[in-house]
């Protein structure tokens, strides 16, 4: 067998160098990477804060009524909410009135009124490069035009029954947004304080007027068996806007005295349907 | 058979300088590697936290929106005209034994529900009871080892059925990687069918 001469060579000085610097790339990109990813962390928990709050508010305003002071048509604004680290959220929370299929660009007022209102969350934030920015939240919901109304008056006031023409007993002032469809119950306690030259057959007559008015359904008690009165009537598409609604009452008879006892009044308005 | 060998040993400079490189390395990539595992464990447990936050959160709200009823001690009070905010650690009332069969008209098939801490173990425990206030069962929503908070806030300008609760969790380890101290969420809840004010 020949004499052989085996070449044992290690790394060079160069490949070393080379083998460190990839390995110091390699490690300085994680390295970003993983602050890259604390950064993003904390952006993301700043965001879920301002979510927080916003929802926090939105659900507040939610909660208030259509007709609530709290909800006319502006900005409110309160403390920042101090989650006890920074950042701070401010926020502002905007009301504004709109309509249902309005046409935007001539805004007509007509169709469903509701209130638009926006959520809007703020805090400061700084970026990589240690530059603060301000960054916005914005929620939007609605508080729609209730279906339903209802206006409900009691009166215990000791009038007496007219004689032979209606005469008001009882009015309720009513406002609308949209057309609405009445229902107006009424029950009505009387007093007899004098029963002289009172026959059975006479008798106590109430209506209800819608403004000027008068509704069909007209009610008729005899006085001395019947010492409630009891009614309920429909009103059909009463027009937006303000109205009064009255109980009117009369007797037929000239003789006896007879007082209100007590009066109570139910409007239960539903939103107009379109027949 | 003779066989000559070129077996040339390293010097002492080049085995110095190898141990100084190697160890080097090695003390880089184990720094690195102690950074990064500690970092991917508080982000894990950010994220457990999170999500035991967020479930705690949500299970409140589906109770609470078809409660019934609220007990005298979880109800607060009229807001003070100086609107100082009103702060309750548990919350007790009664709902919806089926929360996803709300029928506040009838009360036979309402039960009564506690969120609050456990002063032993500070979990965060939803606690069920039955129609006589008799505990049934109670189930753990945040564990008690993130040391969480509770707080149910009502302040003036609040809606009678509407209130905010907050869930704070600490979290110590945050200094290390520069990020929020606690986590904290905020929640508004609104009752459908009841005042959480006293009358």
């Amino acid at each position: 067998m020949p004499i052989s001469s085996i070449r044992k060579q290690g790394f060079t000085l160069i490949e070393v160098l080379l083998s460190i610097v990839i390995a110091v790339i390699i490690f300085a990109a994680l390295s970003k990477g993983m602050i890259g990813g604390g950064f993003l962390l904390k952006q993301v928990e700043n965001k879920s804060r301002a979510c927080g709050v916003g929802a926090a508010k939105m659900e507040e305003y939610l909660a208030k009524s259509y007709s609530s002071p709290d909800l006319e048509d502006g900005n409110y604004t309160g403390d920042p909410v101090d989650y006890g680290s920074k950042p701070v959220f401010d926020w502002t929370v905007n009301v504004e009135k709109k309509w249902m299929g309005d046409d935007a660009s001539t805004v007509d007022q007509e169709g469903i009124p509701y209130k638009l209102i926006s959520v809007t969350a703020a805090y400061d934030e700084t970026d990589y490069n240690k530059i603060s920015h301000r960054k916005n939240i914005r929620f939007v919901n609605m508080v729609p035009y209730p279906y339903i109304h209802t206006n409900i008056k009691t009166s215990t006031t000791s009038v007496s029954v007219p004689y032979n023409s209606y005469t008001e007993l009882i009015e309720i002032p009513v406002s609308y947004e949209v057309d609405k469809d009445l229902m107006i119950i009424y029950n009505i306690a009387i007093k007899v304080n004098d029963a002289t030259d009172l026959k059975a057959t006479d008798t106590i007559f109430t209506k209800c007027f819608v403004d000027s008015e008068e509704e069909n359904i007209e009610t008729r008690t005899p006085i001395i068996t019947q010492p409630l009165i009891s009614n309920v009537v429909g009103v059909n598409n009463v027009s937006k806007g303000e109205h009064t609604v009255y109980v009117k009452w009369y007797k037929d008879v000239n003789s006896g005295s007879i007082s209100l006892k007590e009066i109570n009044v139910i409007v239960v308005a539903f939103e107009h349907k379109q027949s | 058979m003779r066989m000559k060998k070129d077996n040339k040993a390293f010097t002492l400079m080049e085995l110095i300088i190898g141990i100084i490189l190697v160890s080097s390395i090695m003390m880089v990539v184990g720094v690195a590697f102690i950074f990064f595992k500690k970092q991917i464990d508080i982000y894990a447990e950010r994220q457990h936290i999170y999500s035991q936050i967020a479930y705690a959160l949500e299970d409140m709200k589906l109770r609470m929106i078809s409660a019934t009823g609220v007990d005298g001690d979880s109800a607060f009070e009229p807001p003070a005209s100086s609107g100082e905010e009103q702060v309750k650690n548990e919350f007790y009332f009664r709902g919806q034994s089926d929360i996803y069969n709300v029928t506040p008209d009838d009360l036979t098939d309402d039960i009564w529900y506690r969120y609050a801490i456990d002063s032993s173990t500070n979990d965060l425990v939803l606690y069920t009871y039955n129609a006589d206030k008799e505990l049934q069962k109670q189930e753990v929503m945040v564990e008690g080892k993130y040391k969480p908070e509770l707080e149910f806030s009502y302040k003036k300008g609040y809606e009678p059925n509407f209130f905010v609760v907050t869930l704070t969790v600490p979290s110590g380890q945050a200094k290390l990687i520069d990020i929020q101290g606690d986590i904290k969420k905020m929640e508004g809840l609104r009752i459908w069918f009841v005042d959480i004010v006293k009358k």
